[in-house]
């Protein structure tokens, strides 16, 4: 007992702080042994030790406040030395800023969109529901049926399921009539994600059903915007389509499922029975039961699929089904969300990150030279008998200063480019609705500048570590530290290989940029302004109503001075896939298996959005009524390679609806992307033409009106025109088709403009630092120079001496920078457009072009220091 | 000025002495009414010492190495004294107001 009181006593003793334990820690122990010997009595031991417990919290408090204020007081002298150099401190502060502000913004965006799990209960549980019918040319997004979900529901190894579409309707509250996206689910989809709503309730079972009571949930951004948080809502009546509505709920801020943009939610109504296993126009989500994996779900659903035949026996489909090679492409629901964008942002990161090792590689030679001009001070510091901390807040005051000073401006600046990027409308990233700056963000922002500053400062704290002159001349020295212009170099060395990596991948951003503008869409998109309307089904009961209605306006809107040409389809170019289906061609003995898409348009549509008549005609009159359809060029190289289609007859495979006789081909049209390395084949119908099974009924067409002066002028003219002819139905997604247009290069754009300025950053920090280190050396050996040019050196040996000394350095650099882009290109892969295997002109443009830069910028101190007089240099 | 601070400079009065002697000293001097714990011994030393009343001293040669001896300095010297004037004073206000033990009895 005595010997452990004994130890424990030494142990606590030993906690004390290493100056204290110097001066009294022997005395100490000897003094505990003695009056804590084996007669003490427990008590008095246990009041010793609570004593020596508090001795060494009050030496530790009194240490740290010590060293708080040694810190303190390091921190105002190095504020004092940086405010003494404006010029230094802001440059080191704003190239900081601009690295870490870069850096910072793009973490966040990977923060919140690619790591940070949904927030939804258990939201690694939730799968993307879809398929794949590779047999009809459909690698993905296949979708979701009414068979299918009902299948799928029943399975062991989902808790919930629920399918989902989300359209556009005229909404009316109040009389006020206004466009709105809503989302149809079924009511399990709170069961799958896991809410509830904030007030009121959400829909049951029953009203998930055909025929039920109408009601309505609101999403909260509607409530306030549309109904101006009003605290009686529920109950009230909202007109959906022309059909009213009952108001049930309002859900919380937080959700925002699928989007955004989804004002309210109504039920998917289902019908009493579902005889058909197709009909993929739905999204759909699930949650894995407990211990299920997706994996095992996945295998479940196929085993469904292969049996659909038999669980469907009424469906007309079911070879179509069978020979679709229809395949379950379940997979875990954020990745699905996020899908490219993930590589995309963490390719934006590593750039980022290669412009902050710049930057600070940049800093680190300016502060070793600041370092050096304050070794003497440091050296004297240490021989006075300064210890390792307190040399160590000498060398990292200035430094830490400088990076914290940046990472806060840098913070500041990331708030402001995440501000913006989410107000442009063109960028379409995933889950931006959830970007902003959280705990998360700020930590790293504290953790890159602390790193940063401590970088900066470590490389100055060893160079003050190699003894020197004490003297009052210690900084005049004729040539230069060996070790010292070495490490200087080598940062240089580091500098260019980031920049060259940085540029390159900036120029392969730019040639896919410069094909994917050169890339025609199908259509002409300058002078064009498209908008949509709906029609209320409850007033325009057939689609004969709805097609004259619609025939008529595009009539009216004709005759307004300005408005050169109007039509309206079913589906814009750039705008998605839509309706589709196989083709049957009369007289061939089996259907095609490659989905074409179908469009319903008016008769002056090729001409108004300048999609170029290939052969045959467009549409007229004489084709109201008619079975008659237009093919574009890649359903005619499909379905009748090498022969004319025009008088050739036409229907889609699933059903028994007249054929269609086709008279004209016209081009090709972008449907997804202008970057899509495939056109998908499309089957106009007259919008006045026969109404048919397969293809829309038109009441939501998208107009396009060619103008004569700017698109967005004429927006006036045509609202009071189209008020005139409906009151009640509004006018939405009105906007210029050039802005569409843009829109499908908004990702790249904004990629390129991101590296982009990352690498104008690079070059520039890069060409600084070699500047900057080749003409500080320079000054550190002048009077070398003025010596060899009194004894008749000549300039051009020394602008030859100085270019040797870098030479390595700058070659290196750029030759390790080339193996490094070449390496890294299969990263950028997804991304580019155009551009494939190695790009030789940008492979060998950007080495080329920052040899030279930083070639000229090792000339030009060189030239100045060539032109030294002697004299001037010997006398210092 | 604490007691216990008073008591370490008196029983460095004599001569210099180790952290363990102060202490015990202390002890036998009070009759074991004070009777200082090792932390705060060495918690008062330390404060003596950065304020420059008292510092430490090379050992005598006989000493044990591991022990440190500590000494008054002339700083040390004139605040024992004037505490010790300024409790005299305090004793002789008692007096005279007869709150001491002998006038109360």
């Amino acid at each position: 007992m005595s010997a452990r009181r004994q130890r424990l006593g030494a142990w606590i003793i030993r906690r004390h702080p290493r100056a204290f334990l110097r001066a009294y820690g022997d005395d100490m122990l000897e003094t505990f042994r003695a009056r804590c010997g084996p007669g003490a009595r427990p008590a008095f031991v246990l009041r010793e030790l609570l004593a020596l417990s508090a001795s060494v919290a009050t030496e530790w408090l009194r240490y740290g406040r010590l060293a708080f204020s040694h810190a303190g007081r390091e921190a105002r002298h190095a504020g004092r030395r940086l405010a003494g150099t404006p010029a230094f401190t802001c440059s080191a502060v704003g190239i900081l800023a601009l690295s870490l502000g870069l850096l910072i913004g793009v973490f966040t965006l990977v923060h919140r969109i690619v790591l940070r799990p949904l927030p939804y209960p258990e939201a690694d549980r939730l799968v993307a529901l879809d398929h794949a019918a590779p047999g009809v040319g459909l690698a993905g997004d296949v979708g979701m049926s009414l068979g299918t979900y009902r299948e799928y529901a029943a399975l062991p190894s989902v808790a919930a399921t629920a399918i989902y579409y989300v359209n556009e309707a005229t909404v009316d509250i109040d009389g006020e009539a206004t466009r709105a996206e809503f989302m149809g689910a079924t009511p399990s989809l709170s069961a799958v994600l896991g809410f509830a709503p904030a007030s009121g309730r959400w829909f049951v079972e029953e009203e998930g059903r055909e025929g039920a009571a109408r009601r309505v949930v609101l999403t909260d951004a509607y409530w306030r915007s549309a109904f101006g948080m009003r605290p009686d809502v529920l109950g009230a009546t909202m007109r959906i389509g022309g059909e009213p509505h009952e108001i049930i709920g309002v859900l919380a801020p937080g959700l925002q499922f699928p989007h955004p943009r989804v004002a309210f939610v109504i039920p998917l109504p289902m019908p009493a029975s579902i005889t058909r296993a197709a009909g993929f126009n739905y999204s759909g989500i699930a949650r894995l039961a407990p211990g299920a994996t997706a994996e095992g779900a996945r295998a479940e659903q196929n085993a469904v699929i292969a049996d659909l035949p038999a669980r469907f026996p009424q469906d007309t489909n079911r070879d179509l089904l069978r020979s679709s090679g229809l395949t379950s492409l379940l997979e875990p629901y954020q990745a699905r969300l996020v899908g490219d964008t993930a590589a995309t942002l963490w390719l934006l990161l590593l750039a980022a990150a290669a412009v902050v090792c710049m930057a600070t590689a940049n800093l680190a030679n300016l502060f070793l030279v600041r370092g050096r001009l304050r070794a003497r001070e440091g050296r004297l510091r240490r021989a006075i008998g300064a210890g390792p901390w307190s040399l160590a807040a000498f060398s990292l005051a200035e430094p830490l200063i400088v990076a914290l000073a940046g990472g806060a401006l840098g913070l500041a600046l990331a708030y402001a480019g995440l501000r913006v990027l989410a107000g442009m409308s063109t960028v379409q990233l995933p889950r931006l609705h959830e970007v902003h700056l959280d705990p998360a963000v700020i930590a790293l922002a504290v953790l890159a500048s602390l790193l940063t500053g401590i970088v900066l400062g470590a490389l100055p704290a060893l160079q003050a570590r190699t003894p020197g002159n004490l003297g009052p001349d210690a900084q005049r020295v004729a040539t230069a530290d060996g070790r010292s212009v070495r490490l200087r170099f080598a940062l240089v060395t580091v500098q260019l290989a980031l920049a060259v990596m940085v540029v390159t991948a900036a120029g392969l951003l730019a040639r896919s940029f410069a094909n994917l503008s050169r890339v025609d869409p199908g259509f002409v998109s300058d002078q064009r302004l498209v908008f949509e309307i709906g029609l209320p089904r409850t007033e325009f009961t057939t689609r004969e109503s709805a097609a004259t209605w619609h025939a008529q306006t595009i009539a009216r809107l004709a005759e307004q001075h300005g408005l050169v040409s109007v039509a309206a389809t079913t589906r814009l170019p750039l705008d998605g896939d839509g309706q589709g289906d196989p083709l049957q061609v009369e007289g061939a003995t089996q259907p095609s298996s490659v989905v074409v898409r179908f469009r319903r348009v008016s008769d002056d549509y090729f001409k108004t959005i300048g999609i170029p008549i290939v052969a045959g005609r467009g549409f007229d009159r004489r084709d109201a009524g008619a079975d008659v359809a237009v093919v574009d060029h890649t359903l005619a190289s499909l379905y009748f390679p090498g022969a004319d289609p025009v008088g050739r007859r036409v229907r889609p495979a699933s059903d028994d609806d007249p054929w269609l006789t086709i008279v004209g081909v016209v081009g090709d049209t972008a449907t997804f992307s202008l970057d899509e390395s495939e056109r998908v084949g499309k089957l106009y119908v007259p919008m006045q033409g026969a109404m048919r099974s397969d293809v829309g009924s038109g009441h939501e067409m998208a107009y396009v009106v060619r103008t004569a002066d700017s698109p967005l002028a004429a927006v006036p003219a045509i609202r009071a025109i189209v008020r005139e002819r409906h009151p009640g139905v509004p006018m939405a997604r009105v906007g210029a088709l050039s802005e569409i247009v843009a829109r499908s290069r908004a990702g790249l754009v904004l990629v390129l403009t991101l590296v982009g300025a990352a690498g104008v950053v690079a070059v520039l920090l890069g060409v600084v630092g070699v500047y900057a280190v080749v003409a500080y050396g320079v000054s550190e050996r002048r009077t070398e120079m003025a010596v060899r040019l009194a004894i008749g050196a000549t300039p051009g040996s020394l602008i030859a001496m100085v270019l040797r000394q870098g030479a390595p350095a700058i070659v290196l650099g750029v030759i390790a920078g080339t193996a490094g882009a070449a390496l890294s290109t299969s990263m950028l892969r997804a991304m580019l457009f155009g551009v494939d295997g190695v790009d030789l002109p940008v492979a060998v443009a950007a080495p080329a072009a920052l040899l030279a830069l930083a070639f000229m910028s090792t000339w030009l101190p060189a030239r100045r220091a060539s032109r030294t007089s002697p004299a001037m240099a010997l006398r210092g | 000025m604490t007691e216990l601070t008073l008591q370490v400079l008196l029983a460095l009065g004599d001569g210099p002495a180790h952290g363990y002697a102060i202490g015990k000293d202390i002890e036998t001097r009070t009759d074991g009414r004070l009777d200082p714990a090792t932390g705060a011994l060495y918690q008062a030393l330390r404060r003596l010492t950065d304020a420059g009343l008292i510092r430490q001293v090379a050992s005598p040669d006989t000493a044990d190495a591991r022990r440190k001896y500590f000494a008054l300095t002339a700083q040390g010297r004139a605040a024992a004294a004037d505490e010790l004037a300024r409790l005299r004073g305090l004793v002789d206000l008692g007096r005279r107001r007869k709150l001491n033990r002998e006038s109360s009895r």
